[in-house]
């Protein structure tokens, strides 16, 4: 499982002195591939850079590559690559000055790679974090070999509905 | 609550009122595809489980995506 965090601090205008704690991941210091803390700007980014190279089932399918990306605050965010060890968030909504937030990539594949999306009846791609009442969505599991000589038998697949 | 129909053939399905189990085998490299239709029946928030996948014979083959909250609104 490759882990990686990170902090950033957003502002939305004029930068102010705040303390980055820096020792927050101490206790899984040894777990993390890499780390960094800063501000950005309004219309920054957050780049992540990885220590290895990202997987290229993730560089080449950035929509499914959400799945694996976990933002606090829970925020939408676009994806882009800049070479092969760096993704870039673009996050979709404006944050209040000082507000801090924190990464993380979790990429629980061993052997197997699965991705997930979700579509309207109408087959656009819809954020899985809301759904309108009533109506019709497919979701689409992929699953795939990651092996190159040996075939893989008997798996199994879980697919349990939401419930409250 | 939802029905399923495959894009691949699976060796098996098990439909339950609220979940499927999907087995079958894959060869090196390759990709199987499985569509689930669902409707969003009751408005609220809920907790998605995940997905995992997984080799039964070969505990180290696996794959999972992590739950997550869902809201129907």
């Amino acid at each position: 499982m490759c882990t990686l965090l990170c902090f950033v601090l957003l502002f939305a205008c004029k930068p102010k002195k705040i303390d980055i704690p820096i020792n927050a991941d101490l206790p899984f210091k040894n777990e993390i591939a890499a780390y960094t803390s800063g501000r950005i700007s309004k219309n920054g980014h957050i780049k992540i850079v990885i220590k290895d190279t990202i997987p290229t089932y993730i560089l080449n399918d950035l929509e499914a590559a959400k799945e694996y990306i976990k933002t606090t605050p829970n925020f939408s965010f676009s994806v882009e690559k800049e070479g092969e060890k760096t993704l870039k968030l673009m996050p979709q909504r404006t944050f209040d000055r000082g507000t801090l937030s924190s990464t993380s990539i979790s990429i629980s594949n061993k052997g197997i790679k699965m991705t997930t999306r979700y579509y309207s009846s109408t087959g656009n791609y819809v954020n899985p974090d809301s759904f309108v009442f009533g109506q019709d969505y497919k979701v689409t599991v992929s699953i795939k070999n990651m092996d190159t000589k040996n075939r893989i038998n008997n798996i199994a697949l879980s697919n349990y509905s939401p419930e409250g | 609550m939802f029905n399923s129909y495959n894009n691949n053939a699976s060796d098996y399905e098990d439909i339950k009122d609220n979940k499927i189990f999907t087995y079958f085998g894959l060869s090196p490299l390759q990709t199987k595809t499985y569509t689930y239709k669902f409707t969003t029946s009751f408005k609220g928030e809920y907790l998605h489980p995940g997905f995992r996948c997984e080799a039964m014979y070969a505990a180290a083959k696996y794959a999972q995506i992590k739950g997550k909250t869902m809201g129907i609104y």
